[in-house]
């Protein structure tokens, strides 16, 4: 069994090209050699890292079928209805981004580890027994590549000697970085799409005729188009909330949404409904909670599938209160892990919290909980 | 039972009288950034306070999460009164740094409003679009700042960032592409065909829903690379516009 397990490392070495053990005292110099070699950074990190037994029973469904599936969805991340018309996840989810394409090991600190009020002791007592608010090195959520989708995002390691295909596909809710532009482009939708055929002198009054509430917004949607997506805000926001749900009902290993909590109400994947005044509706949020019955009408799904994810991510502000306490988690899916926000959070606790979660999960972590408090001081994972 | 009553005054009181004080500005922020509590109001108490501007400049030299909490107030408020003395400040940080970088995509958000011309400049003189030493989420946020100016770089660099290493930016330089040439047939020609042989697809498609747009005796220089584009791009979306793109 020795001889075939050395054979294989040998193979997959080969094949995707040097393995360095990042337990072993030799990993930094492995990982320099490699990229001397000229080899690409993510072919130089095909991490066998050591697995504590006791933890392989919590990750056997994880990586059961050598397939990790992972979809992060970022919900429309507007500026709550500020004067602001910047949408804000752009420059976020492009951190996340920089580090799992780039070279392994990935490094990141968040900025903002203590909270309001909070006295420098607690800090340092929180700090001392997580390693909240220090510098983390991920050697998972780096070193992968991506081809014509951008989407999509792939490497293969090996665990336990056996190879694993990670997948991670990255969903971003906003069509552009401005508010008022990806609203605006509702109107240039339904010029092309609905009136395309309408006289010119007529096109005004067609899209007057076909502009919400004179239509519903599902009446609208029946006329996006497969790539519309990439043009239209409208067909752009129905997308990401189909791909999202069927990440969750269709055996995703590990899913994520990113984004506002809306009170509640979220996930929230559109721009956000307002007031006359212009703020944020949130009574409406509040009391119709559309996007969490969503998810869990999807975990339903899911569970009476026999496959719901093994690990949720709920990143938005004060997630514990808002879908654990308040919500039906972990209830509506018993088996799943939930990491959620006991806080406000910040966009950094974010960026932190997906790329720690990832990296433990993929290393097979015996304390996830603590790695994504150390990257993420607000965040932990519950059920898990 | 009278000291049930008692204690149900005395905590309707406590109650009434919590809700009564007034916020502090860390705490109307947080309420402004979550939507927790009443926004509006939080929002207005920010605005009409005299003193939010020092508040701001001791949350800033304070560091960490209040400092994060004062770039915050300033980005979404907004509060124009400021932008000097972020200028000032990112100035003398190294963009290389966390530090940096937050004043940086503080800025860059603002470039639509108040003062955006001088952020630009600000945020140019720091950071050179198509520098390979850079990260690319900076170099994102700038360009992100240009298209909340409805501004762009010069088509010559526009063309360059169609080879960036980050799918982000070429899709980002497609965007900006549309501001740049208004007007300018020949720059716009060579711009989109380049946009056609690269991935990501979603760059492709872009270029092709503008071709689309283009009078038809323009649409026409495009039509032997949509007529190959449609007989075999690799993505099935793209191969489909193609071919249904009229000449």
């Amino acid at each position: 069994v020795k001889m075939l397990f050395a054979a294989f490392i040998a193979l997959s070495s080969s094949a995707f090209g040097q393995t360095c053990d990042p337990q072993g005292a030799t990993y930094a110099a492995c990982i320099e050699e490699a990229a001397n070699a000229g080899q690409p950074p993510c072919l130089s990190c095909q991490v066998a890292e050591a697995v504590a037994p006791e933890c392989n029973a919590k990750y056997d469904r994880l990586f059961r079928d050598g397939t990790v599936n992972t979809t992060i969805a970022w919900g429309y991340t507007d500026s709550n209805g500020s004067a602001e018309d910047n949408v804000w996840g752009e420059y976020w989810n492009s951190q996340i981004v920089d580090r799992l394409t780039g070279p392994c090991p990935a490094s990141f600190q968040m900025y903002s580890p203590e909270q309001h009020g909070e006295d420098s002791e607690a800090i340092a007592g929180r700090q001392e027994a997580t390693g909240c608010g220090g510098p983390v090195t991920f050697r998972q959520s780096c070193g992968f590549s991506r081809g014509d989708d951008p989407e999509i995002f792939t490497k293969t390691i090996v665990r336990n000697g056996r190879s694993i295909k990670l997948n991670i596909r990255v969903l971003q809710s906003a069509l552009s970085a401005s508010d008022s532009v990806n609203r605006s482009s509702r109107v240039e939708f339904i010029k092309k799409r609905i009136c395309a055929t309408t006289p010119a002198t007529q096109v005004n009054s067609c899209v007057t005729q076909n502009t919400p509430p004179q239509v519903s917004s599902a009446q609208l949607l029946q006329s996006c188009r497969a790539g519309d997506e990439q043009l239209y805000q409208i067909c752009r926001s129905d997308y990401v909330r189909r791909a999202w749900r069927s990440s969750i009902e269709n055996g995703d290993e590990i899913v994520m949404y990113n984004g506002h909590a809306r009170k509640g109400g979220g996930p929230s994947f559109d721009p956000p409904k307002v007031r006359s005044d212009g703020h944020v509706d949130y009574a409406w949020y509040e009391s119709v909670r559309e996007g969490h019955n969503q998810e869990a009408k999807s975990f339903e799904t899911a569970v009476a599938r026999g496959n719901p994810p093994v690990i949720y991510a709920s990143h938005s502000c004060d997630s514990q209160k808002h879908f654990i306490r308040n919500g039906r988690f972990p209830e509506v899916s018993p088996t799943t892990a939930i990491v959620g926000s006991t806080r406000t959070s910040y966009s950094d606790e974010t960026v932190g919290s997906t790329l720690a979660t990832l990296d433990s999960a993929f290393s097979g972590s015996c304390d996830i909980n603590t790695r994504i408090q150390s990257a993420a001081c607000g965040f932990g994972i519950n059920n898990f | 039972v009278r000291h049930a009553v008692l204690a149900l005054i005395i905590s309707s009181f406590s109650l009434t009288f919590a809700q009564a004080k007034s916020l502090s500005w860390e705490e109307a922020v947080d309420v402004v950034v979550t939507g927790e509590g009443d926004v509006a109001k939080a929002r207005q108490g920010l605005i009409s306070d005299p003193a939010l501007d020092e508040q701001l400049r001791g949350g800033l030299a304070k560091g960490g999460r209040s400092e994060l909490r004062a770039l915050n107030a300033i980005r979404l408020l907004p509060r124009p009164s400021m932008v000097k003395e972020l200028l000032g400040t990112l100035a003398k940080l190294p963009a290389s740094e966390k530090q940096g970088q937050l004043y940086f995509v503080t800025l860059a958000s603002m470039a639509g409003g108040e003062h955006g011309a001088e952020i630009l400049a600000g945020l140019q003189a720091k950071v050179n679009v198509t520098s390979k030493t850079v990260p690319s989420s900076l170099r994102l946020a700038l360009l992100s700042g240009m298209s909340l100016r409805s501004t762009a770089p010069t088509g010559g660099v526009l063309l360059q960032l169609l080879d960036d290493t980050s799918f982000e930016i070429r899709l980002k330089a497609m965007e900006l592409a549309t501001n740049r040439f208004k007007g300018g047939e020949k720059e716009q020609q060579e711009f989109l065909l380049k946009a056609m042989e690269r991935s990501p697809y979603p760059l492709r498609l872009k270029a092709l829903s503008v071709i689309g747009d283009l009078p038809a005796a323009q649409r026409q220089r495009y039509k032997s690379e949509v007529t190959k584009c449609a007989q075999s791009d690799q993505n099935q979306v793209v191969k489909e516009a193609c071919a249904s793109l009229k000449f």
